[in-house]
């Protein structure tokens, strides 16, 4: 897959502002080697009718549901040859297995990462210094997100980044000190975490009187959601909150959508609006429909449907899958509602989240 | 779909805490006024001739509901019409003197005192007004409390739930047309679940709540409810098959496999007495695994005569994943996956499915095995539907009901338990009851002894 590999970084170094016209062809021929390469993955394809005969259009490619990430090995090469294994969250021994994606390297999930964060997180700045609340990538070496945090520190993080969040917890009394040291410098910072650690920050804040002024140009950014979480706010609720907290006005909240079963994240839509919901956009190797997930079939425009994302960046597992999280599509891009969920059961026998709620696993 | 109401005459359905508190009022007057003195083989009449009018297929209102449960609900009308007219069988007078006859050694006493034992008199008084916050979209399933609060001579309130908000408005008008005394005493609304203050005014003058739901809600009620009276929660359960090697001969397995796909295609496995999960045992002729293949054809032929209902996207993402994920799983089998599923799991670890015809086909290796697999979810388990040879059900029934499942029934019968159900093993009327005893006077003759 070596000259597969070099084409999609070659499309990836040509900036984010060129056209996609060629992940069609690079999306099916990266399907070719994948349906070769990932055993499980043929035989899901082979039961579909689909290979790289009848497959014509990208669009027809066998998206995967993430569940099977937590029931096979989906790679294109032996996997204890990774360089790295992103896990998703949840309990180890808990009632649910975590998904696992393999990376025999990650030269290409990285090449998919700094263009994109330079867009849209620090398009103004060749550095700035990052205040991150989360762990980095060597304390929690399984985690994608620590790695992006990792990686967006190194690629652009001004003198005095550090991270806020180790085996021990968030340090508040630093980053209180950090953020008031900013402050006084008059230097825009870029905070980066978590709403979930957010909450933890800011709770601990209101109980000692702290509010914030942040220097003009510093910036929230957040991803991720609550689930499982002592709380819940609206992505709107937490923009207003991240303002009210830190000074900073909505067209410096940044929020970035990942999954560890992907390789290239998708962010606000530039200009990002005061107004939500927001639009998310990917850069052009990235490509995502809205469907009916069980015929896969595409839902119209507007119309709530699940999200399935194509991303050229998952080079070496499947490009192709089928996300829990619902939205709809607006102007070829899409809104996203957050996860699916909670329908199942409409009347009294009990499904599955309130069964790993109860066994103390979270989905 | 916008809700019905059954109030009393002259209310309108109620926008705030007050209206919902001058709903109970009138309530509780009208308890007092007409059902506290009505003889409780009276009650017994009125449900049975409203129940009786709506075995009739004919009757306008059942016609009506037929209607508006497809559309407030999705299921398919075939569905509708078979599920509501075997539920609403087991509401007859006979089926409500069993209730009665098995809970009270004289069910007069809930119409004044009664001798009893050693020389007391005794009475049982139900609660002037019963709460029922109603979950779910199985239709016509709040009945079951409204009866049993009748039978009480409680008054009832119900919350209705959004997605069936249906039935029990309709059924009012019948015991109207019956007995409008009776109808009086009995109110159906509808307002948002978040409407917290509302909630609390209908459970303040309660003198007993019933409330179905996810633990997460029943908990919520349990927060807004009087502290000092009865509260009986019903929350969300899972229900399992078992089959034994002897119903796995080759000429018993199809059929035995078409009373599991019948047991989970009803209410398209929202009531918590369908099965999400069949234990098959080992050594029979047809193997665990095939027999998931046999589930799956069943499955696939109700759907033909009893389509499920349209999934939102939530359920159907949730399906997806469920699906994709044995699909996935090495040594699994997956079988549909659009309008049914079967997951054949070799693990045999006690789990829920995603429901809407979901079943996860599990091996054993002896069905006594079963029971340490479920005990560790005890506050899950309602139903286990077994096919075995008589000689081998003590045994298992021994070693489920300490496990704690509350309800063994042939498979194929387990989405219709047979009134009086004792639901999540507790009793239909004594819950809600409060006794008065009078102790006898004392003979004359005690008093000389003592002198």
């Amino acid at each position: 897959m070596e000259a597969l590999q070099q084409r999609i970084l070659e499309f990836m170094a040509a900036v984010v502002l060129q056209s996609g016209e060629r992940f069609p062809s690079l999306a099916l021929d990266l399907f070719a080697a994948q349906f070769e390469r990932n055993a499980p993955y043929r035989r899901f394809c082979l039961r579909r009718g689909k290979t790289p005969e009848t497959v014509r259009e990208w669009t027809e490619i066998p998206a995967v549901p993430i569940s099977a990430f937590k029931a096979e090995t989906l790679a294109c090469f032996p996997a204890d040859q990774a360089a790295a294994c992103f896990m998703t969250s949840g309990t180890t021994g808990g009632a649910e297995r975590r998904g696992r994606h393999y990376h025999p390297h990650l030269r290409i999930w990285d090449a998919s990462m700094v263009p994109n964060f330079k867009a849209h997180v620090v398009p103004d700045l060749p550095r700035i210094r990052m205040l991150v609340l989360h762990p980095d990538e060597t304390v929690q070496p399984n985690s994608s997100l620590a790695h992006y945090l990792t990686l967006a520190v190194r690629e652009f993080g001004a003198p005095g980044s550090a991270f806020y969040v180790d085996a021990d917890g968030l340090h508040c009394e630093a980053l209180l000190a950090a953020l008031r040291q900013a402050e006084s410098d008059g230097a825009p910072v870029a905070l980066l975490g978590t709403p979930f650690a957010y909450v933890h920050f800011l709770d601990w804040c209101a109980e000692r009187s702290h509010s914030f002024r942040l220097p003009p140009g510093s910036r929230v950014f957040d991803t991720g959601g609550f689930k499982g979480k002592s709380r819940e706010l609206a992505p709107a609720d937490l923009c207003a909150w991240y303002g009210r907290a830190f000074g900073v006005g909505p067209e410096l909240v940044i929020n970035m959508y990942g999954m560890t079963e992907l390789s290239t994240q998708f962010y606000d839509a530039l200009p990002r609006s005061p107004e939500y919901p927001r639009v998310k956009v990917g850069p052009p190797w990235i490509r995502t429909r809205v469907v009916d997930p069980v015929t896969l079939a595409e839902v119209p425009a507007g119309q709530v449907g699940i999200l399935a994302h194509y991303d050229l960046g998952s080079w070496a597992s499947v490009l192709a899958i089928l996300t829990e999280d619902a939205g709809y599509r607006t102007d070829g891009r899409f809104v996203l509602l957050g996860r699916a969920s909670g329908e199942g059961a409409r009347g009294c026998a009990a499904a599955m989240d309130e069964f790993l709620q109860a066994t103390g696993a979270r989905p | 779909m916008t809700p019905l109401h059954w109030l009393p005459a002259g209310m309108a359905p109620p926008a705030t805490a007050a209206e919902v508190e001058r709903l109970a009022q009138t309530l509780l007057t009208n308890q007092a006024r007409t059902l506290a003195p009505m003889p409780v083989m009276r009650i017994v009449a009125v449900l049975d001739a409203a129940v009786g009018r709506w075995l009739d297929p004919a009757y306008p209102l059942r016609r009506q509901a037929e209607v508006l449960l497809a559309e407030a609900t999705g299921y398919h009308p075939a569905m509708i019409r078979r599920g509501l007219r075997r539920f609403l069988k087991q509401f007859r007078r006979e089926h409500l003197l069993q209730v009665l006859a098995d809970e009270l050694p004289n069910p007069l006493v809930l119409d004044g005192y009664m001798p009893r034992s050693a020389g007391y008199r005794t009475m049982a008084l139900g609660p002037g007004l019963t709460t029922g916050i109603l979950a779910g979209n199985v239709p016509a399933l709040s009945l079951q409390p409204l009866a049993m609060a009748l039978l009480t001579k409680s008054a009832f309130l119900g919350k209705l739930a959004a997605g069936e908000p249906v039935w029990a408005p309709l059924f009012c008008q019948t015991l109207a047309e019956v007995d409008p005394d009776l109808a009086a005493c009995v109110a159906f609304a509808y307002w948002p679940g978040a409407d917290a203050d509302l909630t609390r005014a209908a459970l303040a003058p309660a003198g007993a709540v019933i409330a179905y739901g996810s633990a997460q809600s029943v908990q919520a009620v349990r927060a807004l409810a009087p502290a000092h009276v009865p509260f009986l929660a019903y929350g969300h359960r899972i229900s399992f098959g078992l089959v034994g090697q002897e119903a796995l001969r080759i000429d018993r397995a199809p059929a035995t496999a078409a009373k599991a796909a019948w047991d989970a295609a009803w209410w398209d496995q929202q009531g918590c007495v369908s099965p999400q999960l069949v234990y098959v045992e080992e050594g029979g002729a047809v193997s665990p695994a095939e027999f998931a293949q046999l589930v799956a054809a069943a499955l696939d032929q109700l759907h033909q005569r009893y389509p499920r209902a349209p999934l939102a996207p939530g359920a159907a993402a949730e399906l997806a994943q469920y699906c994709g994920r044995y699909e996935f799983t090495p040594g699994a089998a997956l079988y549909g996956g659009q309008d049914w599923a079967v997951a054949y799991d070799p693990d045999p670890a006690f789990a829920p499915t995603c429901l809407n015809r979901t079943v996860r086909v599990a091996p054993v290796r002896s069905l006594l095995d079963v029971s340490s697999l479920v005990a560790p979810h005890r506050p899950f388990l309602q139903s286990a539907g077994a096919v075995v040879d008589r000689d081998r059900l003590p045994a298992l029934a021994e070693s489920l009901g300490r496990a704690g499942v509350t309800r063994l029934c042939p498979l194929g019968r387990m989405a219709l338990p047979l009134t009086p159900w004792r639901h999540d093993g507790r009793p239909n009327l004594t819950d809600l009851l409060r006794w008065v005893d009078i102790e006898a006077p004392p003979e004359p003759d005690e008093f000389d002894e003592e002198a």
